[in-house]
């Protein structure tokens, strides 16, 4: 079930007309919306609800077990049981393929000519999302962070709830589990943001996301016929289509989770504004870059152990945060390629012995030295995505060299198009920008904000693609 | 200070209030509303379906009744001479053939709306590319039909709810029904949108001068791959239509002629083609068979070289001569021996 279809907009209303009618019980109310949050998985695919409940019972059991237990062997023994049986469910489904394909690969590299093992394994949708949100309640538990809950009904929706469950934000325990333990006030000011994050989360994902794509689906899947200018067309394509769809998706999820009074956490902060890679991933998937620096960059030992380590620790933690996005090589020399560009600016912030990413730039340096960081940065970002959506080496490698100004008969319409969607989310994120708020259309007057709100409605409205057109990291 | 300096943006709840939050839901829905009604009204609408409309205002401005009517879609348009057809036929003929996804729907509501004007004409030739009668309705064609008479719902050929709601849909809302050609005036200024299928409002009959090869070859390999392990099914609407058409011939005393259209010859030569094609006569015939006023006419298809067609089905004018004549021969050769 889209959030960009018919079906789910019914779905939705019936939802939460229930959930209104239920207001004074918060467990009724938890009840339902973990039935919901179950028809609403399971309308991709009912199998796979059983990995889902598998989940939340082990780490329902697990976190109850490991609260109680103080001997530290036992407890260690109760978290290893919980992270092999996610990671298993998750390396099963997701990685079985690519590993028993490059084993089988590297085999005959050899000479030993071993019979290929390839099973016809379906990838659950969203599995990489609630498997690191799960897992980071036994995690949490272990570190004495988080008391568990002992209701399983509050637990399976923590693990469940629909509006992030296939694309997050992945949330943390202690962020959502408090909410949905307790009566939820419906709040008139979030209800009010929730609007302009739905709206803006659909024009992002309907107007812009959709119809870029069709420009860089068109120059990536025809690239060995493509050169200069349109090579760079199709790559800011992909880069604002992957920003504005999966960002759209967070948008909605936050939009409609404030609607039923909870809040979800912000998953992106204006990443092409980055300054450096550093301030990249502080923008940049948040619950997800935040998820790997506390559950693997930290345990690994962080920063804390001399250079060496530390450019270890970030090189490992960049090449799973790539693997986590899928079972395919481009996504691991994806991360690769962000951790080395992250290890070069380590090294540069070294040299001058600064580290300053606290301090806002625009105070400090000159105000061309800011921009042209920001470009820099964004041209990084740009290589990266053509690593991200390439189908190959070779592909990478010929975007890439093929890159520059010459135009060909395509390229003014194809210009015409990408500037033509993206320029209404570039005014809006430089208002955000200036004003530090990311709900800056909310301080229109409210002629302002029907004319803002009017405008994107109808713009969903006409340039949408008739077809619901699926999430990029639903198939992550 | 630094928290105060940190450059990272945030959400900054404001405060709201029910009124406002109403307020501008409701502003928002009339702007929506403000730019469709604009929208419906001063729009230029599709080149593509303007031939429907043009079609049908002959037809409510016919004066006088014709002995042939050719009803069907844009292989008719661009194939069938109204002339060739008064010469060999001996008595007036017109060509109200407008585009292929009005399906054969259209044809009965075009016949009863002639129907209502004037007395029965001698016979009614429906022409269509082969797999527009597998094809569904497309509200958005259909809503060009002139609402004036409400010809779409009274007439017999009844659609679904669902099909009658979502033509009505495209009456009134074209910003969500006409969003392809909206945006694409926004997307494309700079495309010349003159139509080219402007010609022959006299009798109906386009002529089309010159073709593109490179084109009827590109055409003819995408009809060979949508044919490849297809079998036909004539759709309902189709279906209730032809039904329709056969029961008035009989019923006021017309002749029905069921016309394929013409066919590029390398279409023709593939085995899986000629399968698919066949099943889409064997349907045909089945449904003009039960009354001896509707039959479907030439046994075998006509088939024209690269340099008559358009498109693999559609012909040029040289081309367009020689398959009217040869559809005025095979009328004529039919009603003599009767």
């Amino acid at each position: 079930m889209l959030f960009n279809s018919l079906i789910f907009l019914v779905f939705f209303a019936i939802v939460y007309s229930l959930y209104l009618l239920t207001q004074k019980k918060y467990k009724v109310q938890n009840l339902l919306l973990l039935v919901a949050s179950y028809v609403f998985y399971g309308y991709w695919d009912w199998r796979f609800l059983s990995l889902l409940a598998i989940s939340t019972i082990v780490d329902f059991i697990i976190g109850g077990k490991l609260h109680k237990t103080i001997l530290p062997g036992r407890r260690k023994l109760l978290l290893a049981i919980s992270v092999i049986v996610n990671l298993s469910i998750l390396g099963f489904f997701k990685y079985f393929n690519f590993f028993a394909e490059n084993l089988t690969q590297t085999l005959n590299l050899f000479g030993m000519q071993p019979d290929p093992i390839t099973l016809r394994i379906i990838l659950p949708v969203g599995i990489s999302f609630y498997t690191f949100q799960t897992m980071s309640y036994t995690i949490d538990i272990y570190r004495r962070k988080l008391v568990p809950t002992h209701s399983l009904l509050d637990f399976a929706l923590f693990v469940s709830f629909f509006p992030q469950l296939v694309a997050g934000p992945i949330e943390r325990a202690v962020h959502l589990l408090p909410q949905l333990s307790k009566p939820r006030k419906l709040d008139i000011d979030q209800i009010n943001a929730a609007l302009f994050l739905l709206v803006w989360g659909y024009f992002k994902k309907i107007v812009i996301a959709d119809n870029v794509g069709a420009i860089s689906d068109h120059i990536f899947n025809t690239y060995t016929t493509q050169q200069g200018l349109n090579v760079l067309i199709g790559t800011m394509a992909f880069c604002f289509q992957i920003y504005c769809d999966f960002s759209a998706y967070s948008d909605i999820a936050r939009g409609l989770a404030k609607l039923m009074g909870i809040d979800l956490m912000i998953n992106f902060k204006l990443p092409y504004f980055a300054l450096n890679p550093s301030d990249f991933w502080r923008r940049w998937h948040i619950s997800l870059s935040s998820w790997l620096r506390d559950y693997l960059y930290i345990p690994l030992g962080g920063n804390r152990g001399g250079k060496f380590k530390t450019y270890r620790n970030l090189s490992l933690t960049m090449l799973l945060g790539g693997l986590w996005h899928g079972a395919s090589w481009n996504f691991v020399i994806w991360g690769a390629f962000h951790g080395g560009i992250l290890i070069l600016y380590h090294i540069y912030e070294n040299l001058r012995h600064r580290a300053d990413h606290h301090i806002n730039p625009w105070h400090k340096y000159p105000a061309w030295r800011v921009l042209l960081s920001m470009a820099a940065m964004f041209g990084f970002t740009l290589i990266g995505w053509i690593i991200f959506r390439s189908q190959s080496v070779h592909q990478i490698l010929y975007m890439i060299s093929h890159m520059g100004w010459q135009t060909s008969p395509d390229s003014m319409e194809l210009g015409y198009k990408l500037i033509f969607f993206i320029l209404p989310l570039i005014v809006v994120q430089i208002l955000q920008y200036r004003s530090r708020d990311l709900l800056v259309l909310m301080r229109l007057k409210l002629p302002g904000r029907v004319v803002t709100l009017g405008l994107m409605l109808t713009a969903i409205i006409l340039f949408n693609s008739k077809a619901s057109i699926e999430f990029i990291y639903f198939q992550f | 200070m630094k928290e105060q300096d940190d450059i990272l943006p945030d959400e900054i709840i404001r405060p709201g209030s029910r009124r406002g939050i109403v307020l501008t839901l409701v502003g928002s829905v009339v702007i929506v509303l403000i730019v469709n009604f604009a929208l419906a009204h001063f729009m230029p609408r599709n080149p593509g379906y303007a031939v429907v409309r043009d079609k049908w205002a002959m037809l409510l401005n016919q004066k006088r009744p014709v002995d042939t009517l050719v009803l069907g879609d844009s292989s008719g348009y661009l194939g069938v001479i109204p002339a060739e057809l008064e010469a060999k036929l001996k008595g007036p003929a017109i060509n109200y053939c407008s585009i292929g996804a009005m399906l054969s729907v259209n044809d009965a509501w075009m016949l009863d709306a002639y129907l209502e004007k004037f007395p029965p004409p001698k016979r009614v030739i429906l022409v269509h590319v082969y797999d527009i009668w597998a094809t569904p309705v497309t509200p958005v064609t259909m809503s060009n039909v002139p609402t004036g008479k409400n010809w779409r719902f009274n007439l017999k050929t009844n659609l679904t709810l669902k099909q009658k709601a979502r033509i009505l849909l495209t009456d009134y809302f074209p910003l969500y029904s006409e969003n392809q050609t909206i945006s694409s005036y926004i997307l494309q200024p700079w495309l010349d949108r003159s139509n080219v299928f402007s010609g022959g409002l006299e009798s109906g009959f386009c002529p089309v001068e010159t073709g593109n090869p490179l084109f009827v070859q590109s055409d003819t390999k995408i009809r060979l791959k949508n044919a490849q392990n297809q079998n036909f099914q004539m759709t309902g609407e189709n279906r209730q239509a032809l039904e329709y058409m056969v029961s008035l011939a009989k019923e006021k005393g017309f002749k029905l002629y069921v016309v394929n259209s013409p066919l590029y010859e390398k279409l023709y030569d593939n085995a899986e083609f000629q399968r698919y094609y066949a099943q889409t006569q064997t349907e045909l015939k089945k449904l003009t068979d039960e009354t001896s006023w509707a039959k479907v006419l030439f046994g075998e298809p006509q088939l024209f070289p690269i340099e008559e067609m358009g498109n693999s089905n559609h012909l040029l004018h040289s081309g367009a001569r020689k398959f009217s004549s040869a559809l005025a021969d095979s009328i004529l050769e039919l009603e003599q021996r009767r």
